[in-house]
Order: structure tokens, then sequence, then C-alpha cells
């Protein structure tokens, strides 16, 4: 009963939990409907091209609920709508409606990607807020001005940018790792003197790979102007006509390379990254799709959110939005959140990101009410990288303020202009020359695009001669830096060195042909300026992952530097290093080899740091940190040995039934039904007083293993109750030690000696080896110098016998053994009956099991039947077997036999055997029998006793050999 | 409890245990002793994630970083389910362990002290592992200090991180321990119960790797496995590794409660 209502509890159990769990973790149900919006192609073009859309709605909203605010989500550049699918679904289950859409360019949009251009890509956010304005599910602030908010990352951020300057219907923005200088971010310039700057190369090209592949495998642009240039239609061009006209052929070229991007972009793309700079042309194109101009029309509440680690759009882009839409009067709230741009930029955001977009979607888009819900936002957030705790400030940081000089020495020490330098440092002259070699390689690593939050970890490579490098002693305390540093150095070209002077151009093809593909030009000095902090074992991490190239175009000059925004922590120990290195891996650098000399000693020379007192920040030591799960396990380790010694002292004090000392063993009504149906034990009744040797007999599978297994506690019953010595029998029971057992033949280690393996089994019960009676014990094993030999080796005759031997350890007042001479040849079944006797005179009461009559009928004083499950008859040998004894009786004529012996004791109790007539004597002795026969004038061979349990069963029930009836004695019978 | 460490360690399987995963940071020393490194470089590849396998030869205290990332694992794991699935199960098998239980000592009592000489016994089979590779290691390349992916760490130091690393990659075996000893009182079989968690561990390890199951696999023991890598850095990286130390308790927990559950209720008939 017990097992199988346990199973169905826990089965239930799991099931609901299992339920419970896909509950919560299933969202509100959202519908998805996919849509087509016509957008004009261009400011004075009167065709439209077709944007595929999805419009993502609550499920549950009916036609009599609300109108919800609505969402517009773009996605990032080189993938379409498709990829902020997951995102739309969790802002849609918030109870927004969202509209996502693939740009133009992308996706199954028509059109060609103008990489946000603010009167094609971003103008198209018109046409989808005048979709939004038709829907009945969208609230409306007025007539065709739809309540909605424009979110997206990366180049998604950007369209967000410059679509809410584009349209003022927008009410709230989130942009997400974007930019504000598309130029100063692919082709950076820390100098910022209106110079070419140094083409983010890695950069540029894998977004240009992204985008043009991913437009090149859709066959999708197919708008008007799509023959001209587009894959398909430039395939099928007459190649005759590609021959005689070089520009259609190379336009065609061009189209097959570009796919779906405005031609315009394109060839400025091609151009820089061939010239590997960013030409004056690109860089126009990419100025007008800046932000902070466009600032005045954003009125819409703006949050920027950027990636401490991103590469691409460093931290200074935001802070350069943030000022400009602050300047502008607008609502801006700034996040720097741990990641890199691939991480936080991603169609589908982390949990950092999408937290502050929904923060700040509730706050300025509610979805009930229209006035902004919520505690008003700080300004600035961002998180100590170090502590990983979080830290904000009301005002955007400015420049630094703290001046660190650099010495010819190389140390970076603390002063300003009016501070003497330490003199020891004061070595000649106070420049160091930097070169960079042919061909740009081999090239210093800082970071990779795209590595993100791990760039930490990539190490530092900066080659000896290509850089050079100050260092500052390891710092006293923990230093915060939030901000821009700035770095003011002088930069020189040595004479005679080539890098100095007029750019070189090629020879061969026009002047304005532009510079041969494969060169950058060399103008000035190029140069990477990068910040450090390097732990006293030697390890560099570098700060923001900023490499900050920056172009120096007429040498010599004497150049302040903004370097890169930074938002982190130099922890106390560390060292800061400032390095300038002359090549990077990730940027496009000349070829030509080049020295420069640079010389940060000078007056009006060295570095501020943008330095902000510490925050008292309590971070948790990791020891402790790691404590806590330990402790916690240990504790519960602790909780489960307290609640073991408790149930172990709660069985010891159990009350004791009365009259337990005399009756050892007391069993009442036990039943035990397996799983499977199986009934071992149906009702059994017994009691074994002190002194007595009871017998329990019966055929295998009577129940008498399983009874004695539940005497021990080994089986619990299904029904009824054991007492031993008065106590109800648990498992692991303290009355056990007074309890001596040997159940189904003997169990050793096979590696144990048989000493070792009686004194393990001892000491494991928890007593010390000295209380055992192991004199007796040996003596009884009986084993001799076998007894220190492995058990592995003995027979199952010694086995046997050590344990009997194991079982008397314990000076056991009780002996409950199983066919304690199953297996043995007859002169150890006489020695075991002998022992047994004794013990018996010597008092110990013993329950033995057999199902041999002639055993019982030699070892007991008592015994007790048992079949089927019950005990049929119990009570003193004598009286029992009396009743049951029969013999063979052997004389050649049977059948007179028989005749003869029918009046004696019932025709019923004779049977024919093959050796001679069996008899169940009954009250009727031997000597009567063969009286009786000779007297008929048989000749009597001989008598011999037959123990047939059967015959036991039958003479006891009266010849039902099925089935049971209830416990009587043979008093009762007569 | 004495007697059941001394029951335990008089086996012939103990000592085989330890002696095979001692004798692991010898054969590899010899290896690439003799080897003298140079193959190293090409063909390897697959199978390192760490890091630490080219950088073996630095120093003695490198080597026995690399034995000990080559042994947590799978064999390190193997050797703890041999230690606490093979007590319970292998006393059914030889009929002693209805024997065990008609002490007067509880059930609990007796996993009890089972499950803690089991563990008592893997805490020393990786003990035994790092000292013999410290020994090996400084025997053919010479002691020093430590160098990493991440850097290098002076001797005194590298010396304390590999204790620490030790005991989180003892700690990080927990779960095999609670579902090698969960499974062992449940057979008769001490092979079922050993090999069964084998297989286990090797279904879970193959579970984490496939990273379509996306955040589920967060959940898997195994998950944090080698987030003693962060212990290398310097500063030491904690993120990883607080999680993995977490990551043990539930499962643990939960398995050692369903092997203790059974066993209680359990009819024994072995």
């Amino acid at each position: 009963m017990r097992a199988p209502t346990g199973r169905l509890v826990a089965g239930l159990a799991a099931a609901a939990l299992l339920v419970g769990a896909v509950a919560l973790v299933a969202r509100d149900d959202v519908v998805v409907e996919e849509l087509t919006v016509d957008a004009p192609t261009g400011p004075d073009d009167p065709t439209t091209i077709a944007l595929d859309v999805a419009l993502y709605r609550p499920a549950r909203l009916g036609t009599d609920d609300d109108p919800r605010p609505a969402v517009v989500l773009g996605h990032g550049f080189g993938s379409d709508r498709r990829a902020v699918d997951a995102w739309a679904r969790r802002l849609a289950g918030d109870g927004r409606v969202v509209l996502t859409w693939s740009a133009r360019g992308f996706g199954g949009s028509q059109g060609r990607v103008g990489l946000a251009d603010p009167t094609r890509d971003a103008a198209d956010v018109r046409a989808l807020l005048d979709l939004l304005a038709e829907r009945d599910e969208v609230r409306q602030d007025a007539p065709g001005d739809p309540r909605v908010a424009l979110v997206g990352a990366s180049y998604g951020g950007g369209l967000a940018l410059l679509g809410a300057s584009v349209d003022d219907r927008v009410d709230a923005v989130a942009a997400v790792a974007t930019w504000a200088d598309l130029a100063s971010a692919l082709a950076p310039d820390r100098a910022d003197d209106g110079g070419p700057g140094v083409l983010a190369e890695q950069w540029a090209s894998v977004l240009f790979a992204g985008a043009a592949g991913a437009s090149l495998d859709l066959g999708a642009a197919t708008g008007p102007d799509a023959d001209a240039a587009a894959p398909g239609g430039g395939a099928a061009e007459p190649s005759g006509d590609a021959a005689a006209d070089p520009d259609v052929g190379a336009q065609a070229l061009l189209g097959r390379a570009c796919g779906a991007f405005d031609p315009a972009v394109c060839l400025a793309y091609v151009a820089s990254a061939s010239a590997g700079t960013l030409l004056p042309e690109a860089r126009t194109l990419l100025e007008a799709r800046s932000v902070p101009p466009r600032a005045a029309s954003i009125t819409a509440p703006t949050l920027l959110v950027q990636g401490q680690q991103d590469t691409l759009f460093d931290l200074g882009q935001s802070l350069a939005n943030a000022r400009a839409l602050q300047d502008a009067g607008t609502p801006v709230a700034l996040r720097w959140v741990p990641g890199g741009h691939g991480e936080v930029g991603a169609g589908d955001p982390g949990d950092a990101v999408a937290d502050a977009v929904d923060g700040w979607l509730d706050r300025w888009l509610p979805l009930r009410g229209d006035a902004p819900a919520g505690d008003e936002p700080d300004l600035l957030a961002w998180t100590d990288p170090v502590s990983g705790a979080p830290r904000s400030s009301d005002t955007l940081p400015g420049p630094g303020t703290t001046l660190l000089r650099a010495t010819a020495g190389g140390r970076l020490v603390p002063g300003g202009a009016d501070l003497p330098l330490p003199t020891q440092d004061d070595a000649a002259g106070g420049t160091r020359v930097v070169l960079r070699p042919p061909g740009a390689l081999p090239a210093s690593i800082s970071t990779l695009p795209a590595l993100g939050g791990i760039a930490d970890l990539l190490p530092q490579l900066d080659l000896p001669g290509q850089s050079a490098t100050w260092r500052s002693d390891p710092l006293d305390a923990d230093l915060s830096l939030l901000g821009a540093p700035r770095l003011t150095l002088r930069v020189e070209a040595p004479a005679g060195v080539p890098g100095a002077g007029p750019p070189v151009t090629p020879d061969s093809g026009a002047p304005d042909a532009g510079p041969a593909a494969g060169t950058v030009p060399d103008v000035g000095a190029l140069l990477f300026v990068k910040l450090r902090s390097t732990t006293p074992n030697g390890r560099s991490t570098l700060l923001q992952a900023a490499a900050n190239p920056t172009r120096v175009d007429e040498l010599p000059a004497t150049v302040t530097l903004e370097l890169a925004p930074l938002a982190t922590r130099v922890q106390a120990g560390d060292r800061l290093e400032l390095v300038v290195a002359t090549t990077d891996l990730a940027h496009a650098v000349p070829r030509v080899p080049a020295a420069f000399s640079l010389d940060l000693s000078g007056d009006g020379a060295g570095l501020s740091l943008p330095v902000v007192p510490e925050q008292d920040v309590a971070t948790v030591p990791p020891l402790l940190r790691v404590a806590v799960p330990v402790a916690l396990a240990l504790l519960l380790v602790a909780a489960a040995a307290w609640a073991t010694r408790r149930h172990e002292r709660r069985l010891a004090d159990a009350p004791v039934a009365e009259g337990g000392e005399e009756v050892p063993v007391r069993i009442e009504g036990l039943v035990k039904r397996y799983a499977d149906g199986k009934v071992a034990v149906a009702g059994l009744d017994l009691e074994v007083h002190r002194g007595q040797v009871v017998g329990l007999l019966g055929p295998n599978g009577a129940g008498k293993t399983t009874t004695m297994r539940i005497l021990l506690g080994l089986i619990t019953p299904t029904a009824g109750r054991v007492l031993l010595f008065g106590r109800e029998v648990r498992p692991g029971h303290p009355v056990l030690a007074r309890v001596g057992t040997l159940v189904e033949g003997p169990g050793f280690p096979p590696y144990l000696t048989g000493r070792q393996a009686l004194r393990s089994h001892w000491e494991l019960g928890g007593r010390p080896w000295q209380e055992a009676d192991v004199e007796h014990a040996l003596e009884v094993a009986d084993l001799g110098p076998a007894i220190d030999r492995p058990v592995g080796a003995y027979s199952h005759g010694m086995r046997q016998r050590l344990a009997i031997a194991q079982a008397l350890l314990a000076r056991p007042e009780l002996l409950v053994l199983d066919e304690p001479t199953d297996g043995l040849d007859p002169e150890q079944i006489r020695a075991m009956r002998q022992l047994l006797a004794r013990l018996g005179e010597q008092g110990t009461t013993i329950l033995v099991s057999s199902h041999l009559l002639a055993e019982v009928e030699q070892t007991c004083t008592h015994v007790a039947v048992v079949r089927s499950g019950r005990v049929v008859a119990a009570g003193p040998v004598g009286q029992v077997m009396g009743a049951t004894r029969s013999v063979v009786v052997r004389v050649d004529d049977r059948e007179r036999g028989r005749a003869v012996l029918a009046p004696l004791v019932g025709q019923d109790a004779l049977d024919l055997e093959s050796d001679g007539i069996a008899v169940v004597l009954g009250e009727r002795e031997v000597a009567d029998l063969v009286e009786a026969l000779v007297a008929a004038g048989l000749r009597v061979h001989g008598v011999v006793p037959r123990g047939r349990l059967e015959d036991t069963f039958l003479a006891l029930t009266g010849g039902e050999p099925a089935g049971g009836s209830a416990e009587w004695t043979p008093e009762e019978r007569q | 409890m004495i007697a059941e460490l001394t029951r335990q360690l008089r086996r012939r399987r103990t000592a085989f245990g330890l002696l095979g995963i001692g004798a692991v940071p010898v054969i590899l020393a010899v290896a690439l002793y003799l080897t003298d490194g140079d193959g190293g470089g090409d063909g390897g590849g697959g199978g390192d994630p760490t890091g630490l396998f080219d950088l073996a030869e630095a120093s003695g205290l490198n080597f026995t970083l690399t034995t000990l990332a080559a042994v947590s694992p799978f064999l390190l794991l193997s050797v703890v389910a041999l230690f606490t699935g093979d007590p319970v199960s292998s006393e059914a098998s030889w009929g002693s362990l209805r024997y065990l239980l008609t002490r007067p000592v509880g059930r609990s009592r007796l996993l009890g002290r089972k499950l803690t000489i089991g563990l008592l016994l893997s805490v020393l089979a990786g003990v035994v592992v790092v000292l013999v590779a410290a020994v090996a290691g400084t025997v053919a390349f010479g002691w020093g200090g430590v160098v990493t992916p991440f850097g290098s760490l002076p001797a005194g130091q590298a010396v304390l991180r590999i204790g620490a690393i030790l005991l989180y990659v003892l700690w990080s075996s927990l779960w095999v321990a609670a579902l090698a000893f969960a499974l062992s009182v449940r057979t008769d079989e001490p092979v079922g119960a050993v090999a069964g968690t084998i297989v286990l561990v090797i279904v879970v390890q193959i579970l984490d790797a496939i990273t379509a199951l996306g955040t589920v696999r967060e959940l898997l023991p195994v998950h944090e496995g080698t987030a003693w890598l962060g212990l290398l850095a310097d500063p030491p990286r904690w993120g990883d590794l607080v999680r993995g130390v977490w990551l043990q308790v539930p499962w643990t927990l939960g398995l050692l409660s369903w092997g203790w559950w059974s066993f209680q209720r359990r009819d024994v008939t072995s």
C-alpha cells in the first residue's frame, strides 16, 4: 500500500511542478501580422518602395480594451526585422503594440541601403507612423499622431534618432549602441583636426561585408532602378555592351559587389577602403548622417545606452549625443553598460539593455495614463567594471582635470605644470622615438572587432621599438575614472626619415583618379594612444578597449588629444600605463616605414585624467561569496545529522509494551503485500517466550523468511505489529543489539579475513571490540588458522560457521536463524544442532526456521507451522508433532497390512507407498501397530519415521490441504 | 567511522583506484619529457578548452595545472563515482548489507558513514593526483612560476591557486558523488551503480556542449566545470566560480535526498 501511493504522489507533484514551470515561462501570447507599407523612395521621387513590416499585438488585447502605446523597433546593420523578433515579442508581451520593419535595402524591403540617410532610410519612419495612426489598437495623441516610441540598436538606433529628428510625432526614443558622428566612428581621429582620420578598417569591412552579403542573398532588390545595377539585372546585361562602355560595365560590376547598397554609399566605402583613408566625399556623406546637428529637432525624451567596451561606437559617441540633446533642452538619460558592440547592440539584448529600455518606456510611454510615470531617472548611470556595482551621476562627465606628467625615464608622475619633475628622472632629452615597420606589420594588438566583453582577456601586444610606454607607480588607492582623458604631447618627425611632408601620389593614372589601391596615404603621423592598467604580476588590461587612433596632419606639432571616455576603475596596487604605438591590427596603417619622436615631458605636456571621487562600495570579498554555499551545504548536513540523532533517541525512548522481557518476540496480525500484488504474509500471529527454542516450520514460500526479515527491520510490513522485547521494530532499532541473526546464508566481504570481518562488523555496530564475546565466537566458528585467511577462500560450511559466530558476538538474548543448516553436511548439521541445544539450555531464546520436519523435531521446544503466510498451528513440539507423526511400515503384503491397520488408526490415516504402508499415527504407538501386524501373521521388515510436511498439514488441517484456518493449538482440536 | 574507513581501505579496488589516478601524471610527465614537446603544436587544437595543454612544460607547477585540467573532466569524476558508488551496492552484492542493517545502527547513520568515507577517498584521489603531478613535474621540468593564458604568476601564489583550484574541482564533483551514491543504494550490482553514473556524466557533458540548448545549459551541474580558469587570471575572476559553487548545491542535495529517501523505505531483500 505504501509504495504505490508514494509513487503516485511523487508523480503528481512532479507533473504539477512541470506545468507550473511551463506556465511561468510561457509568455503572454503575441499575435503577429505581416504587412507591407509603401514609403516614398526619396524626397523628390514620386515612386514608392514597399517595406516589409510586422506588427506584434498582445493576443489578449480585445476590441474593448484601451488602445496601447506603440513601439517601432529597428534592427542592426546587415540583418532584417527577424533579428529583433524575440525582443519584439517581449515588448509586446509587456502590453504594447510593436512594429518592426526591415530597413530599406534589407530583408524583404525594397529600395537601397542609404546608411541611415535622413531623407530616405530614416524618413521611412513617417510611413510607419502613418500606419500606426490608422490602427485601432494604438493609442492616438491626436488624429494621425500615434503614441509611439522609436527603439533600436546599432543601425536601428541611428535610424531611431534620425527618425525622431525628422518626425515630431515621436514621443520617446531609446537608442542603443549607436553613433553620433559616423565619420568619427569609422575613421576616428583623436587629434580632431579635421584630417582624414584613421580608417577603422576591420570594423568597416565587417559591416560592409555583412550588409552586402545579406542583401545579395535575397533577390528582393526589385525596386524601379533595380535592373540597372542589381545582381540579377547586371548578369543579364549583354557582354557586348559591357565591353563597349567601360562605365556601364564598371557600374554593373560594382552593382554586383554592392548588392542593395545605394551606389553613392557603396562607392564611398570602396574608394575609402582602397585608399585606406576616409576620402572627403565619404566624409561629407557620413557627416550628413550625424545626430548632434539635428539634435534641436529631437524633442522626444531620449535614452542612450552604450557598451563600455564598444570599439565601433565608443562611449564618446553617446556622450556627444547626450551633450547635444541636453543643449537642445531635450530630456536625456545616458546608460553605460558592460559589453562590446556585439553584445550590447544585438537584436536580442541582454538584461542590462532590456531593463534600461523597459524602464524608459515605462516612464515615458506608460500603458495607462499619459503622464510620465515613476521617479526622475539619473542623467548618467554606469556599472563599475570591477565591483559590478551601479553608479550614477547628475552631470555629464567633463574632461579630465587630474594631471599626470610623463618623464623621460618612462614614468607617469602626478603633477601640474608648476611642479618640478623628480630630478633623478631628468635624463638626457625627454623624447622617445617610435618606429613604424614596413608594411605596418607586425602590428600591435589591442583589440579586435566584436570581441566585446572578453576583450580585456586578450593579451596586449606591443612590439619593442614600435611603441613608447610610460608607467606610473603602483596606486595607493582605487582610482575611479569617468570621462575623457586628455593627452598633450609634441610629435616630430626626425630629419631624414620618410613620413613628413605632402602625400605621396602615384605616378600612373590620372591625378583625379584617387590614390592607388592598396596604400594608405602617408600624411603626418598616425599614432595609437592606449591607456592600460597593469597588475603587479604584469597582466595588462586595456581601459575601455580603446586604441584611440590619432592622425597628426602636420609635423612638428603639439597636439591635445581627447581620448575615448572612460567609465572604469583602476585598483589599488595596479599601475597606470600610457602607451603610444605606431601600428594597430584593427586599423588601416600606411605601409611605408616611418619614425616619430614623441615628447611628453615638455611644458604643458601631460595626461589629464578624469578622476571622480571614490564611492564607498561595499564589495563582498569573493572568498566570502564562495563560503556561503559551502556553509549552507555543511549546515544542511549538520541538520540532517541532528535529525538522525533525534530520531534514534526517540526510538530508544519509545514506550515499552508490558511483558516485553518475558516475550522477546510478539507478532500480531502481520501482513506483507508487495507492489505486484503478491502476498507473502497474510495475517501471522506468533509469540516466542523467553527460553523457548521455537521452530518456524513451513514449505518454501510460506513466508518464514519474510517474517524474519520483518522481525529484524529489513522489510516494512504492510499491516500488523512486530514487537521485539516489547518494542516496536524499526530499521536499526537499538533493541537489535540484543539480537543475533543469520538470515538466508552468510554474507561477508570476500577480501577481509575471518577475524577482520568479525571485527569490522562488530565495530560498525558502534561498540568497541573489547565488549564482544570474541572467545566464544571463535570457539563456535572452529576455523583454526583459517580465521586469518580471506573469507573469499572459505567453503560454504566455513562461512556458515563464521556467520553463526558473528551472530554470537553480541551475547544475544535472542537468536533469529533462518535455515541455519542449509548447505551443511550431516556432520556440520549435527554440530549445529548441538550448539543450538547448548544455547537453549543456557537460556537464549531461539527462533529457527526450517522446512525439514526432522530438524524441527530434534532441536526445538516449540513449533509454529506456517503455510501461505499464516500460522496454521503452534505449540510445544510434542503436542503439535504428536498429532502429525507418521511412519512407513514395511511389510510383504501391503494390502493385508492395510486391512489390519485400518481399524486401529482409521482408513484416512493409511496410504500405500512404494516401499510400504504410510501410517499417520495419531495417538497410537508404533508398538501397537507392530503388534497388530505380527498378530495377523505378517512379517514386519521395518518401521521408518516419515517426516513429510504434507502429512503434517493434512493432519493439522483435518485433510484440507489448501488455505489455512485461523491459528489454533492441538489442544483445541481435541 | 574508523571502522568503515578500514573496511574500505582494505579493498583492493581502493588501492587500484588511487594508484591508477596517481599513475596518470607520471605517464604524462614521462611522455612529455621524452617527446621534448615539439610535436605538440600542430595536430592539437581539438580537446583543449583550457589552453593549458601547450604550457605543460613551462614548469613543474604548470605541469600540475595541465594534469589537473586533463584529469578533472572525466577521469577524476570516474574515480569519484567508483569510490562513492561502490560501498553500498557491493555490500548488497556480497550479502553483508542485511547484516549491517540488523545492527542497532540506523540506516541514515550507515549511509552517512559510507558516504563520508567515499567522499574522503575521493578527496584523497584528488590530492594524490596533484601531489604526484607536482613531484613528477618538478623532476621533469623544474620548479618555477606558472605561465597561464592570461599572463604569469610567481610560484608561491601559484601553489595557493592550485590548491584553490583543486578544492573547486573536488567541490564540482559533488554531484557525481551524490549520483553514484543514490544509484548504489538502489541497485545490488556495484558495476551498475558506477558504470551507470559514468554514463550519465558523459550524457550530461554532451548536453552541455550542445549550444542550441541555450540557457538550459546553465542549469547543468557540469556547466561551470572550467570556471576555475578564472583563478589563474590576475586579479582572479570569481564570477563564474561562485556560480559554479552554488550550482552544485541543489543537484547534490536533490540526488542525496532521493538516495536517502529510497533507502529508508526500501525492503532489503539482498
